[in-house]
């Protein structure tokens, strides 16, 4: 029997193989995991964003029930050695030092407080409840010093230091790009616009709370960590730098997770503090947050505030941009928080062929949690600001959005092509894809339609917002850690195949997806693949899902892996049918002589074959196993575009979005379904970010906006997610512009509904209330906002 | 500090259990912590998210702002319960066939949600779904398209 590799190989939309496990109630994450003799922890935080402090447990030690209490005093007192600083994934961007080491991230406050949920000690006790009622008995004396919670705060001449070794507050600067070039574009120009923004921090909020899970055994002094990580090698990695453990005495398994999108990335001091303890009272610990405790520490995104320019000549041509960030880092500089300046400068440009772009970032620590990685990074806060700027200068020009966009997008001709903001855009054919989406809106009857609607006081708009991504992170000496993709295949002698991903699924579908591409290398059906991933037990090595590289890079891997074993099976082939291995063809799972197709020789009899080691060319191994580390030789750049129609009250702020398209390119499709999900997925999120959601500190640098709530922005207190009701249906239309560098042409695409989207949004709002002479609207844009706008002081 | 405890009989996925329990036990910890059903997930722990939505007595509830003792005598149905011998009911199956889902966290919680909710509107417009069926259910994955076409789906089928 042949098996039809084109039902469930690369391009088809077959079923996830993860859903019915869930949907029995069968899922287990970390909180699920049965242990019967753990102890809970539970961090003591500080209620404070700057302080100094001492802390008072003697109380809590007494409670019955608890186990230890950990003070600084006693982690530092501890025989276990005290976990070392975080290291930083890179260097902020090309020619720009690492900043100061003490900025790296501390797993602890030692005494003095930095950030409202900072760690300052730990309760571990039988139970959770007991940990939780002991953590009341624990008195701490805060004396404050000023919090600066906002960069402009951090960098007033009257500021306090947050850490001494930086007076200024200020991290790290540097720019990117030509200045010189660019200033000289912007004397030359015939029109500029100039947009301010805030700096919006946002939470990645996935729906299951963080949670992690040490076990240590003393006699092989192996620490096994059950946690909530993107990356499960690379964290091994980094716990075994902190905790000066040896790495091949540390394994890292991640069960179900409920999500990640960039936050689950990178350890938490909690994450290193779990293994620590576990070390230390040589015990299995469990911690487990609140929603609260979770959005207090977790990561934020963006953080980026300032000003971006646009220059265009009388023409229509973009001549320049130009951008001068503050990034609000936190009061520490997270693993990857460095590196997102570069990430975000890279693609400054879009989709545009612009011939001068200078970015400056100036890299700033406040008292507020750590800013790290959220799907779309600085991708998001760029693009959005520049398809803004393209939109408003087209019409101080006079011109129409789309066609200046159509004008200047890079011709498929000009790939590979050099950004002025130092990237190299892969492949990309920008304006047949945008057509597609303008078809779909009749976008010239639509710009009609909404001349003639505002004759009768209804207000359309249509926003527009192109997207690209850093996709596929890689290749290696681009950053300070590895970034190949791992992919190790292993066909049974049965010839079923079990994957071994060094990626991490949590809600991507890699079981299905990386299954089709070894379905389509290998010619065997989708059921005959299993898929293992998210454990340094059974994988050797990864680096972990994040900024879009599974589907390029793992993928890229695991057919790697794949075409090694079906070079090998067609050695054993041709040694079988007594041909030379290169008259030897592969098909739909059968190896058979060129000449001689009725000879053919099943894979999984090939399979078996090379297992036994019996009758295989004398030269080579038994076994049908590979692994592929693969390095690509650059990232890949999928692209599209969102177009929204929304319709505006003016007489009351609200707003109903009528019509959103996207188009999308992201090379060959692994699963058509999958990758519309994520793109609707990323929208919600993307819309979020325009609409509802911000994280907000009070003055004294308090977290206001921890618990989840159920309402739209505008009292104080709690973070709105989108809810089903405030999504449109969205249309998707794809294209398909391979990527020229990766094994089947795939280019990743897990962020681009939260780079599109909130660009998109806002310019259809603002488009919307055009004739009101609006000034320029800060995200995220609630009711009462453009309420505000439109009938501001002023104004008649 | 010793706590009264009370006894409370629950009928858990047709298993009757007595439990004694502190006042303050919320029906969410006694069903995970007590009797195993780690389906029922915790993403808020404040009436917000839904991924601990239970059906109680037909209604569905969320399990994390209940306590044990205002279930005495309830009969307490979880996703676990739904399918029959491992076909999956028709709710269940248009969520895979629709790929409404990818973490799945929220998954349980809204399944039950909509198992309820399609008992009294059969036949639910899209805005109804949206509006009124998801109303009390966030997911951060999905963007919800897919789950109304699952809901949608359902529907159709129940017919
Ligand atoms: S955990 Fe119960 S509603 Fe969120
Ligand atoms: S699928 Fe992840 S929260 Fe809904």
């Amino acid at each position: 029997m042949t098996p039809n590799h084109s039902d469930s190989g690369i391009g088809s939309s077959v079923s996830r193989k993860e859903d019915r496990k869930v949907l029995l109630g069968g899922s287990k994450g970390v909180d699920d995991i049965p242990l019967s003799d753990a102890l809970h922890i539970q961090f003591i935080r500080s209620e404070k964003a700057h302080a100094t402090f001492t802390v008072d447990a003697t109380d809590a030690r007494d409670v019955s029930g608890v186990v230890a209490v950990y003070t600084p005093d006693d982690i530092k007192q501890s025989e276990t050695t005290t976990p070392n600083p975080f290291t930083l994934f890179s260097a902020p961007m090309e020619g720009v030092p690492y900043p100061d080491d003490s900025l790296r991230q501390r797993s602890f406050a030692e005494d003095k407080v930095h950030y409202h949920g900072e760690i300052i000690g730990m309760v571990v006790a039988e139970t959770q409840r007991i940990a939780r009622d002991a953590l009341d008995e624990i008195t701490i004396e805060y004396d404050i010093i000023g919090p600066v919670v906002t960069p402009q705060e951090a960098t007033a001449d009257d500021a306090a230091a947050i850490h001494e070794s930086v007076p200024d507050n200020v991290a790290f600067e540097g720019g990117q790009g030509d200045r010189d070039l660019t200033d000289e574009q912007f004397e030359n120009a015939a029109y500029t616009v100039e947009l301010e923004k805030d700096a919006q921090r946002v939470s990645p909020t996935p729906l299951e709370p963080r949670a992690a899970i040490g076990q240590y055994d003393e006699a092989t002094e192996h620490l096994d960590i059950i946690a909530t990580t993107q990356i499960p090698h690379a964290y091994r990695r980094l716990l075994a730098q902190m905790l000066e453990h040896p790495e091949n005495k540390i394994d890292v398994t991640v069960p179900d997770m409920g999500g990640g999108f960039g936050a689950r990335q990178h350890p938490y001091p909690a994450d290193v503090l779990v293994g620590w303890c576990a070390v230390d009272l040589e015990r299995t610990v469990k911690w487990r947050s609140t929603r609260t405790e979770n959005q207090l520490v977790e990561n934020d995104g963006r953080g980026y505030e300032g000003t971006w320019e646009i220059a265009l000549s009388e023409q229509g041509d973009i001549l320049a941009v130009r951008a001068d960030i503050r990034y609000d880092l936190g009061a520490w500089i997270a693993r990857g928080a460095a590196s997102l300046a570069e990430a975000g400068n890279l693609l400054m440009t879009g989709l545009y062929d612009i011939p001068a772009a200078y970015s400056h970032v100036t890299g700033i620590v406040t008292n507020t949690a750590r800013i790290d990685a959220y799907r779309g990074v600085s991708a998001t806060p760029m693009l959005m600001m520049l398809e803004r700027l393209v939109s408003k200068v087209a019409k101080k020009a006079g011109m129409d959005p789309a066609a200046v966009r159509k004008r200047n997008f890079v011709d498929p001709d000009q790939f590979p092509y050099q950004t002025a903001g130092g990237a190299k855009y892969d492949s990309g054919d920008y304006e047949r894809n945008f057509d597609i989406g303008l078809d779909e809106l009749d976008y010239s009857s639509l710009r009609e339609r909404q001349e003639q609607l505002r004759e009768e006081g209804r207000y359309i708009g249509i926003g527009i917002s192109c997207w690209t991504e850093v996709a596929g992170l890689g290749p290696c000496g681009h950053i300070d850690v590895a970034t190949w993709g791992y992919g190790g295949v292993q066909v049974h002698p049965t010839g079923e195949v079990t994957v071994y991903a060094g990626s991490s699924n949590h809600g991507q579908g890699h079981e299905t997806s990386l299954g089709q591409v070894a379905s389509h290398e290998l010619g065997v059906p989708l059921d005959s693949v299993t898929v293992v991933e998210n454990s340094t037990k059974e994988v050797t090595e990864g680096v972990g899902t994040y900024a879009s590289r599974t589907a390029a890079l793992t993928g890229g891997a695991v057919a790697k892996s794949c075409r090694k074993i079906v070079q090998k099976g067609g050695k054993v082939a041709a040694h079988e049918t007594g041909v030379t291995p290169d008259v030897i063809e592969f098909d739909d799972g059968t190896y058979y002589p060129i000449d001689s197709p009725e000879d053919a020789v099943t894979f999984s009899e090939v399979a078996r074959q090379v297992h036994m080691g019996a009758d295989i060319p004398e030269e080579m191994e038994p076994g049908l196993e590979e692994q592929t580390y693969y390095d690509p030789e650059n990232c890949t750049w999928p692209f599209g575009t969102h177009m929204v129609v929304v319709e505006v009250d003016p007489d009351t702020g609200e707003y109903d979005i009528d019509q959103y398209v996207a188009t999308e390119d992201c090379g060959v499709q692994i699963n058509p379904t999958i990758v519309e999900g994520q793109i609707v997925g990323g929208i919600a999120q993307g819309l979020g970010q325009a609409l509802y959601e911000e994280v907000e500190y009070a003055d004294d640098g308090t977290h206001l906006s921890a618990p989840l709530r159920d309402e739209t922005l505008g009292s104080n207190g709690g973070y709105t997610v989108p809810k089903a009701e405030h999504m449109p249906d969205i249309t998707i239309k794809s294209t398909t512009t391979p990527s020229p560098h990766t094994p089947h042409g795939a280019k990743g695409m897990g962020e681009s509904g939260t780079v599109a989207a909130p660009g998109a949004i806002v310019n259809a709002i603002e488009d919307a209330i055009e004739p009101f002479d609006i000034d320029p609207m800060t995200p995220p844009i609630t009711p009462e906002k453009v309420w505000m706008a439109i009938n501001r002081e002023g104004k008649e | 500090m010793t706590v009264e405890k009370e006894e409370v009989t629950v009928t858990v996925n047709g298993e009757s259990h007595v439990v004694s329990v502190e006042p303050r036990e919320l029906l969410s910890q006694t069903l995970r912590e007590r009797m195993g059903c780690t389906e029922i997930n915790i993403g808020c722990e404040s009436a917000i998210c839904g991924a601990c939505t239970v059906q109680s007595d037909g209604k569905s509830v969320k399990s994390c702002t209940r306590f044990t003792v205002q279930a005495d005598g309830a009969d307490i149905r979880t996703v676990s319960d739904l399918a029959d011998e491992g076909t999956l009911t028709d709710i269940q199956q248009a969520f895979t066939d629709e790929h409404a889902l990818q973490c799945g966290y929220c998954t349980p919680g809204i399944v039950m949600a909509v198992d309820e909710y399609l008992d009294h509107n059969t036949d639910p417009s899209r805005e109804e779904i949206r509006n009124e069926a998801l109303q009390g259910n966030l997911c951060r994955c999905t963007g919800y398209e897919n789950i109304v076409d699952a809901v949608e789906t359902a529907a159709e089928k129940l017919d």
